[in-house]
């Protein structure tokens, strides 16, 4: 393959993430804004490094390199302590990089923040030139002739890139993306090439796994390659896995992906579920590529051996795949760290010089928006430029992995400032700063100056790096500790130490115990930040939208304040004088634009600040959690009265129901009442006014008489059962009861009541019905009643009554069904409520009350049973089911 | 640690922790293969598949409970 053939598909690749770029930028919550996307993101930690380098170190060391993974993986566990909490502090102060982290937790300290932008800066050029060096080896690999050098064009693109996407919005602490969905999509592409080339390896070049661990077996140093063997192996496995894992948290990409870039917090818990599968998968091939190298083909760049075997068996498009595996790796770190550098010096270094030498027009100045891009725009080419010439002047001898591990240690430098700052209030600025330099100066002269003496002539060499070199190595030598091992303790213990000396010798500025104490209990303060934030002064609204409409804009300076003057109920107009909140919520927005420092001064310059004291301060975040508290138990007070409000009404509406209830009852009972008695009335004045009248006559009337009377005390025992089961009086005598013969001796007492109607009556029970446990004067009564009235409403002609009882689930169920048509459909659902049959019967007056079903009903209920009524192959069925009895 | 999910988060790390290093990866670390593959590289792989179903599992419960609560 030409080199120009390879060159059009790495630009077909970088116009495709263009194109991804460009459409999530357009559907931005549809696919950017979910946990796996956050998850790949934060994979930008495999770089072609990973990609190419694992191989490289693991082909002289054997599985030490996997240290560089494992570190990380042990704080997966943590991440929803300290990553969520990373992630908090950053969107509640609108932070855009590790330097405005720093520098905010510090009293907004300028300096700090520059020295770790700095510290940045030197960890991570050589890191970015490492990829671009990646990224020029394999496409010298792969390409048969090498005519012309095509980093260039390489680095050209990306430039475009980063800036298009990475420099989009003026403000930094906005989400971009486009950056982030192209970055998780070729996270995607690096992980599936290399999982192809693992699988070509172990499948296609041998017989699977156990027949390449038994040749490396044969044929190579295991005892080096496959264990940990001396004290110092173990020393660099914890050492370097120490590294990488402050590194995952901190490097400026991974800090920019996982903190800024965050979007729900519950986001990390589906990253904590991909990152170790994934981590696991790019990693499982590595010893197996290596192994396989080193036996087919010993002599290649070990580096780059992922790309060479597949090309010596001549499996060019497999070869292509893996180069895009790598250029993808290599171009996303790229991608993310000059994002993220050119925010810090931007904000460290350019805002800075331009606020300060425009001073006296500054304030009439209303296009900062176009500069602020331009010059995050010009960083982005400056870091990119300085990598390309480290890259092409000093990279040239060393492997892939140790500049990567010396990325490591310089960003590890600032870990105790950072986790120090974020857990422990009295850490402050002079200690994070002593902590940083003196780490980085340890840094440097353990694994920096050793390489720069290695580029200078002898004579430089000699006078200025050997004296120190040879002291270092003594050193190293004497501890036993590889170069890496001591430079990473060494650095470490001195940044720790001074980290702690200081914090505990001096004091804090009022402004830090502020920050500190927002710090560590962020979790606290996140709901009421703005007035956690002490200050004091006077200020006018008007100077406060001129400051932002210089940053921001117009349009936006309004939309910002509108939305922040109608969540808290401000009228500007009345009252142009603005309070501390309001302050505070202006430099925030600042900071995500020019960075904490450059904000703070902003702010100061367009109000009258007054001078505050370190009781104000604790006074202030006093009162502001003292608010939020008395607001908590407000809001808590409002809710549990709204709930009792309801409860009353409620209550109140079942009064009212049962008050009309109970009305119509009385009125109900009364009225049956006075018929029987009207009649008996009549009747008995007959009688007396007709003494004259004959006696068969006259025994008549009396039969009338005592039926009606009758009717009268049944009405009232009815009535009187029925309140009893309503109020709950009624007590039950409940004994295993067997069904079927009381249904037999009922349905015997039934012909009296048949007389010499013709009426057929049908009984099929079930032989093995169960017992149920009942009380048997009640449920004689309800079967009484059901047979009774279908006895009544049945057929006049051909009568017909059908019983039956069977066992259903738990339950003994009873149905007692006839011809009769003396139920509609739209009757069913009221056929137990009190009286109600006698109102709607259409054949002749019936000698009930319409309470014996509603007695019924309460009886059943009463057991726990159910009874119902349906209309079935033109017969009315009651039924009823009770529960069958266990002891 | 008043949260029991994050202090189950916590041993697990701790735990994690202590089986990756010295002393006890040194237990694993001789030149001999287990079921074909090298002691050390099956010892750390399957941790790791281990360490990838406990987070699944204590994952799963932090998103089934109060999210709201997690601040405290």
């Amino acid at each position: 393959m030409s080199e120009w053939m390879v060159l059009v598909i790495a630009v077909i690749y970088l116009l495709a993430l263009f194109f991804i770029a460009f459409q999530s930028e357009k559907y931005f919550a549809r696919f950017s804004n979910n946990g796996f996307v956050y998850a790949l993101s934060l994979m930008v930690y495999c770089t072609a490094w990973t990609f190419y380098g694992s191989v490289g170190y693991a082909s002289t060391d054997g599985i030490n390199f996997l240290a560089i993974y494992t570190g990380p993986l042990i704080t997966i566990p943590f991440w929803w302590l300290v990553l969520r909490k990373m992630v908090r502090v950053t969107k509640t102060m609108r932070i855009s990089s590790i330097a405005d982290f720093i520098s905010i937790r510090y009293g907004k300290n300028g300096r700090l923040g520059t020295l770790v932008a700095v510290a940045c800066f030197v960890g991570i050029i050589p890191y970015i030139a490492l990829q671009l060096k990646a990224i020029d080896n394999s496409v010298s690999i792969i390409s048969e002739q090498i005519s012309f050098d095509s980093s260039v064009f390489i680095v050209i693109l990306l430039t475009v890139f980063a800036i298009l996407f990475g420099a989009r919005n003026v403000d930094a602490n906005q989400r971009k993306p486009g950056l982030i969905s192209a970055i998780a999509f070729e996270s995607l592409v690096k992980l599936f090439a290399f999982l192809s080339v693992g699988v070509f390896v172990v499948y296609g070049l041998f017989n699977g796994w156990f027949d390449l661990f038994s040749q490396a077996a044969e044929k190579l140093d295991m005892n080096q390659l496959s264990t940990l063997s001396g004290d110092g192996d173990f020393a660099d496995w914890f050492f370097i896995s120490l590294v990488s894992a402050i590194a995952f948290l901190l490097l400026p990409r991974q800090f920019q992906v996982g903190s800024v870039e965050a979007g729900k917090e519950e986001h990390i818990l589906t990253a904590m579920r991909v990152a170790p599968i994934y981590l696991l998968l790019i990693n499982l091939f590595v010893v197996p590529i290596a192994f396989a190298g080193l036996i087919l083909s010993p002599d290649s760049n070990s580096d780059f051996q992922v790309l060479s075997l597949p090309l010596l068996s001549g499996n060019g498009l497999l070869a292509m795949f893996v180069f895009l595996g790598g250029f993808s790796a290599a171009t996303s770190m790229i991608l993310v760290s000059t994002t993220a550098l050119s925010t810090m010096m931007s904000n460290y270094v350019f805002i800075p010089l331009i606020l300060k030498s425009k001073k006296e027009e500054a304030a009439e100045r209303t296009d900062y928006h176009n500069i602020l891009l331009f010059w995050r725009r010009i960083s982005i080419v400056i870091i990119m430029l300085l990598a390309f010439s480290y890259f092409k002047f000093l990279t040239s001898k060393e492997s892939l992995v140790s500049i990567g591990i010396i990325s490591f240690i310089a960003v590890a430098q600032l870990a105790p400032a950072f986790f120090g700052g974020l857990y422990w209030k009295r850490a402050n600025n002079k200690a994070a700063t002593a902590a940083i330099i003196s780490g980085l100066s340890i840094w440097f002269l353990f694994l920096v100056l050793p390489n720069i003496a290695l580029e200078l002539s002898d004579i430089f060499h000699n006078a200025l790096f050997e004296a120190p070199n040879n002291i270092v190595t003594a050193f190293t030598e004497h501890m036993g500790l590889s170069r890496t091992s001591a430079s990473i303790i060494m650095s470490l213990m001195a940044n720790v130490l001074l980290y702690v000396y200081f914090s505990l010798a001096t004091n804090q500025s009022a402004k830090e115990v502020n920050q500190a104490e927002l710090f560590v209990d962020i979790y606290k303060y996140s709901k009421s930040y703005d007035s956690s934030v002490a200050w004091r002064g006077t200020a006018y609204f008007p100077d406060i939208k001129s400051l932002l409409n210089q940053f921001i804009g117009k349009d936006r300076t309004d939309t910002v304040l509108d939305r922040y003057a109608r969540r808290h109920g401000i009228d500007w107009d009345a009252n142009p004088k603005v309070d501390a909140r309001v302050i505070s919520y202006a430099e925030r927005v600042l900071t995500g634009i020019i960075g904490p420092s450059s904000a703070r001064i902003m702010v100061s310059n367009v109000v009258e600040e007054e001078e505050i004291g370190l009781n104000d301060v604790l006074n202030i975040l006093q009162e502001s959690q003292e608010a939020l508290r008395l607001n908590r138990e407000l809001q808590l007070k409002s809710q549990q009265l709204a709930k009792a409000t309801e409860k009353l009404t409620s209550a109140n509406a079942k009064l009212q129901e049962f008050s009309d209830l109970k009305n119509e009852f009385l009125y109900t009972v009364t009225h049956e009442l006075r018929t029987p008695i009207t009649s008996i009335r009549a009747m008995a004045e007959l009688l007396e006014d007709h003494a004259e009248m004959p006696n068969e006559e006259r025994a008549q009337f009396v039969g009338n008489i005592i039926y009606e009377a009758e009717r009268m005390t049944k009405l009232i025992s009815n009535v009187l059962d029925l309140e009893k089961f309503e109020s709950g009086n009624q007590q039950l005598e409940r004994a295993a009861l067997d069904l079927k013969i009381l249904i037999k001796e009922e349905v015997q007492a039934l012909n009296p009541l048949i007389g010499n109607r013709n009426i057929e009556v049908k009984t099929e029970i079930n032989s093995h019905l169960e017992p149920v446990f009942a009380d048997e004067e009640r449920i004689r009564q309800v079967i009484t009643n059901l047979l009774s009235n279908a006895v009544k409403y049945c057929d006049q002609n051909e009568g017909l009554i059908l019983i039956t009882a069977y066992c259903q689930d738990d339950y003994v169920k009873v149905n007692v069904s006839n011809n009769g048509s003396g139920i509609k459909q739209e009757d069913i659902s009221n056929i137990f409520d009190k009286f109600y049959q006698v109102k709607h019967q259409s054949v002749k007056k019936p000698t009930g009350h319409g309470l014996g079903l509603a007695i019924c009903k309460n009886i059943i209920e009463m057991h726990k049973g159910k009874i119902g009524v349906e209309l079935a192959y033109g017969m009315v069925r009651f039924s009823f089911s009770l529960p069958v009895y266990r002891k | 640690m008043k949260n029991p999910r994050k202090l189950k988060l916590v041993v697990v790390g701790t735990m994690l922790l202590l089986a990756l290093h010295y002393p006890i990866i040194s237990f694993f670390s001789f030149e001999k293969l287990v079921f074909g593959i090298p002691q050390l590289f099956f010892y750390l792989f399957s941790l790791w598949v281990v360490l990838i179903i406990v987070i699944i599992k204590l994952t799963t419960d932090i998103k089934h409970s109060n999210l709201d609560r997690e601040d405290e």
